[in-house]
């Protein structure tokens, strides 16, 4: 009951959501709506990659790699479905059989997460990226070139199951998950290694296992982030999966602060919605200034807040400061 | 009285170099022992040896009559040796409290939970967190650092940070502490505070401690044995008096005396 209990606000934003998506969403102008959709699943995928580049100070830069992996499995198995018996994906069944195979394309991508990650973090820093990015770039030729997954075309018609329920609640599955285990005992071995990997072995904390445990976390989380993606475009190839993926989410992990959950929430739901509402401006200016806009933006933003725009705070220690500076 | 750390000719060998050679040193149980000798003598290597930074060449450790040579250091810190640096190294932009809490996870006295249970927090969790905590306030209580417990340990004065820093090697619940000049930097009478911290810790928690010092007033006070190192070698050993009047002792720190013609 006190697991329940303890839970219980979640659980109500839970529900929001989804009362929110029967009663709303439905009715929504769909390029608003997509925006939302593309901000949620870039919230998952941006928590996920600070649990590894904020909260364990490991560089990690090929986290669209494991994105792909969760896409291609759970959109490879429901296209296969839909294929055989598409009255399988009707109803609740239907959304039973998506929630599940999602589930199994995060294990999948946190088995690639963990073979990827065994070898590679024992490096650090600089080469910890360079090897990560390495496995990224692999990872997304791999599917170019297998035949089964559709190679350079890619898979077409994914069944389009991500719903703004889904979508939200993963985000929120993301966000508490992380929350929780960052305020336990393997939260604080995450933020030791971070601090210092020499005191936090001597101190009792089996480092390497640590980081594989933050990286095959970080690595589900993006599968399932990738899972939901397919589902929502119903198109999916290996060029969705680039670098340039790798990059997005690092800048939002980045911007929003390295170490603050709030802080990845905010800066990927602005920055998705910062590129569309760009877009206006083109009409006007009749040149296409969004790019140069938005690194103007995240240059002007490094230079004067170079932690990002919460730092290492969240949302409930601003509070906080605020009522001690009342007292 | 048991033996909490033997050594049996532990050496060390970093290419042609000899840094530690086969160094023989017996602490009994609750003693506080003292290892000194001038700069490079190769102290901190044994240290990194007793703690499994390094991997001796050749010979045998073992703390509480359990070999320890081939184990991780954190592998090394759950049998119950603890160690500070000479240069601190605390989780600096951590509190102090959370700085104790992560030492007090690992400890073998703490119950251990998986991932999902911390998803959970099962009344067992958090049952768990909250005797880690009430440990990590405990300690701090002793070592005076309670009342800055939610401050970030880049913050502390000085002498605080070496305080909080021994602090959190008890945590883990070691039984034998290794302090690397943990005097290192201070000013009179933080030395003096220090002192008697160390003499209660042992007192109170019947710890054995090692300790490495330059400062030879602070070893003279509060050690009961000596070893002094000199090139890698232990060129004596007793207790301070005996020590202190030793006269290879003085040569390895003063030099050698001209002999008159």
């Amino acid at each position: 009951m006190s697991v329940l209990k303890s839970m219980s606000s979640w659980l109500a934003v839970g529900a929001l959501v989804w009362i929110l998506d029967f009663a709303v969403m439905g009715q929504m102008n769909p390029y608003f709506f997509s925006v939302i959709m593309y901000a949620g699943i870039n919230v998952i995928l941006a928590v996920s990659l600070n649990l590894v580049n904020g909260f364990t100070g490991q560089f990690s830069m090929g986290h669209a790699g494991f994105m792909a992996v969760g896409a291609y499995v759970s959109a490879y198995i429901t296209t296969s479905l839909q294929a055989s018996n598409p009255e399988l994906l009707m109803g609740f069944q239907g959304q039973v059989i998506f929630v599940c195979t999602l589930f199994f394309a995060g294990l999948m991508a946190a088995a690639v997460g963990y073979i990827v990650g065994l070898p590679s973090l024992r490096l650090s820093g600089d080469y910890l990226a360079i090897v990560t990015l390495g496995f990224g770039e692999i990872i997304r030729v791999t599917l170019l070139n297998i035949e089964a997954v559709g190679g350079a075309r890619g898979i077409p018609g994914v069944p389009p199951l991500s719903s703004f329920g889904w979508v939200y609640s993963f985000m929120l599955f993301t966000i508490f998950i992380v929350w929780r285990i960052l305020h336990s005992a393997h939260g604080r071995a995450f933020l030791s290694v971070r601090e210092d990997e020499i005191a936090a072995q001597s101190m009792g904390v089996n480092t390497t296992a640590t980081k594989v445990k933050a990286f095959v976390l970080a690595s589900f989380l993006a599968g399932v982030g990738g899972g939901l993606f397919a589902h929502y475009l119903q198109f999916i190839n290996p060029t969705t999966f680039d670098l340039n993926r790798s990059f997005e989410i690092i800048i939002m992990v980045v911007m929003g602060g390295m170490g603050s959950i709030t802080g990845s929430v905010f800066a990927a739901a602005f920055l998705t919605v910062l590129r569309e509402a760009l877009r206006d401006l083109q009409t006007v200016t009749h040149v296409d200034l969004r790019m140069v806009i938005y690194s103007l933006f995240l240059i002007i933003l490094m230079l004067t807040r170079p932690s990002g725009v919460f730092g290492n705070m969240e949302l409930p220690d601003l509070f906080k400061r605020k009522k001690r500076q009342e007292v | 009285m048991s033996i909490a750390l033997e050594t049996k000719k532990l050496t060390i060998q970093f290419g042609g170099l000899k840094a530690v050679s086969e160094l023989d040193i017996q602490i009994p149980e609750g003693s506080i022992f003292g290892l000194i000798g001038p700069n490079g003598a190769g102290k901190t290597t044994v240290f990194n040896m007793l703690t499994g930074v390094y991997q001796p060449t050749s010979g045998q450790i073992s703390a509480f009559g359990q070999n320890i040579i081939g184990f991780a250091p954190h592998e090394i810190t759950q049998k119950g040796l603890a160690r500070t640096f000479q240069n601190i190294r605390l989780f600096k932009d951590l509190s102090v409290l959370e700085n104790l809490l992560i030492a007090r996870d690992q400890s073998i006295e703490s119950k251990k939970y998986g991932l999902v249970s911390s998803v959970l927090r099962f009344p067992s969790v958090m049952q768990s967190e909250k005797e880690k905590r009430k440990k990590a306030l405990d300690l701090l209580k002793i070592f005076r650092l309670d009342h800055r417990s939610e401050e970030d340990a880049k913050n502390l004065p000085y002498g605080d940070q070496r305080r909080l820093e021994i602090a959190r090697a008890m945590a883990t619940g070691a039984r034998l502490l290794l302090l690397d000049e943990p005097a290192a930097g201070m000013n009179p009478q933080e030395k003096n505070a220090l002192l008697k911290t160390i003499k209660f810790i042992r007192d109170e928690f019947k710890i054995t401690i090692l300790l490495i010092e330059h400062d030879m007033k602070l070893v003279m006070g509060v050690c009961e044995r000596i070893a002094v190192l000199d090139y890698g070698v232990k060129i004596s050993e007793g207790t301070p008096q005996q020590v202190q009047g030793d006269p290879a002792v003085i040569e390895a720190y003063l030099g050698k005396t001209e002999k008159k013609a």
